[in-house]
């Protein structure tokens, strides 16, 4: 049985290391990551690859930059079952991700808020849509429309209504 | 950033966050964060908030944090107020805060029960029948946990449609 087993796996072609599969991840500005797979299956999107067997060669990670992908990998290392001893030091490390303070900070909450999007790792979306969520609170609309360079697309007519409307919030 | 804020399922994961205020603001940014907003407020929703501070002011703020704290557009409110508090100067205060244009119905209540806004367990301030208290408005209040003179105030907000 276990001879058929080991010439299962190198036949298949897989990089192994020990008995953890490697895959091998490239981003789109072509910066290939070596990832174990019990990691990189923390994003639902890999995990289903992994599950259709999909993932035997390079897996194109589009519109994610070598920069922004390694982040992606220090989070999964960080979320592993064990990596960290208690719930409390990992929340100290994910803190440096709810925080948006400046522009740099508002880029690199967006590019990790698009990667969690595309690979579905659903603890990473949900942290950084809340640092967004809690960047714009409290804030006008002209601050947030500044805040996310939007222009409003209104016409006079459909602002005064919507001011009308949302009146009672900037009364006092 | 605004491109992926092009992504409605992101945005409105976004928008779903904020307290009632902001999202007044959100609303107004543009179309794209106008439909977000109005897909959060897709149907009727009621919020509601018991304060039992014996401080009208801080039982009305406590009450009104409560209910502003999740995404809503207030089209309604009803405040039961207990005995001991002045009913205009309560209406007042919460139409201060909820502007002038929409419906509030102040209301003198005998007995209320709801989730505390500041412990978040529900509480039950019963007023009963005092013996020997010439001010029927200062009557001695009892509620589970045998606290006397209780006081307290539950709010209901609701939003009702969205005008697309």
């Amino acid at each position: 049985m276990s001879t058929a087993a080991t010439a299962d796996a190198s036949s298949s072609g897989d990089t192994t290391e020990g008995s953890v599969r490697l895959l091998t991840l490239q981003s789109e500005d072509g910066e290939v990551f070596e990832v174990k797979e019990t990691i990189a299956t923390q994003s639902v999107t890999i995990k289903g690859m992994v599950d259709d067997d999909c993932a035997t060669s390079t897996i194109p990670v589009c519109n994610v930059t070598g920069r922004t992908l390694a982040m992606v990998i220090e989070w999964w290392n960080k979320h592993e079952i064990g990596a960290v001893s208690n719930e409390k030091e990992l929340k100290e490390w994910e803190s440096q991700f709810d925080t948006i303070d400046d522009k740099s900070d508002r880029d690199d909450v967006y590019d990790l808020l698009m990667a969690a999007n595309y690979l579905n790792i659903p603890t990473l979306l949900d942290c950084c849509t809340s640092a967004v969520a809690e960047a714009i609170k409290g804030k006008s609309t002209d601050e947030m429309r500044e805040f996310f360079d939007i222009k409003s697309d209104f016409d006079e007519k459909e602002e005064d209504a919507l001011r009308k409307e949302n009146q009672w919030a900037f009364e006092n | 950033m605004d491109v992926g804020l092009r992504n409605e399922d992101l945005l409105q994961n976004i928008l779903l966050r904020l307290p009632a205020v902001s999202l007044a603001s959100a609303v107004r940014v543009n179309k794209s964060w106008n439909k977000a907003c109005n897909q959060i407020l897709n149907r009727p929703k009621l919020v509601t908030a018991l304060s039992n501070s014996s401080s009208l002011h801080v039982a009305v703020k406590e009450i009104l944090d409560e209910v502003l704290f999740e995404p809503i557009r207030p089209h309604f409110a009803v405040a039961y107020v207990d005995l001991k508090f002045d009913l205009a100067t309560t209406h007042r205060l919460i139409a201060k805060k909820l502007g002038s244009q929409i419906p509030i119905i102040t209301k003198a209540a005998t007995g209320i029960i709801g989730m505390d806004a500041h412990t978040n367990e529900i509480e039950e301030a019963n007023q009963m029948e005092s013996p020997g208290n010439d001010d029927p408005n200062i009557g001695r209040i009892y509620t589970l946990f045998g606290h006397f003179n209780y006081s307290g105030i539950v709010l209901v907000v609701g939003f009702v449609w969205t005008q697309s």
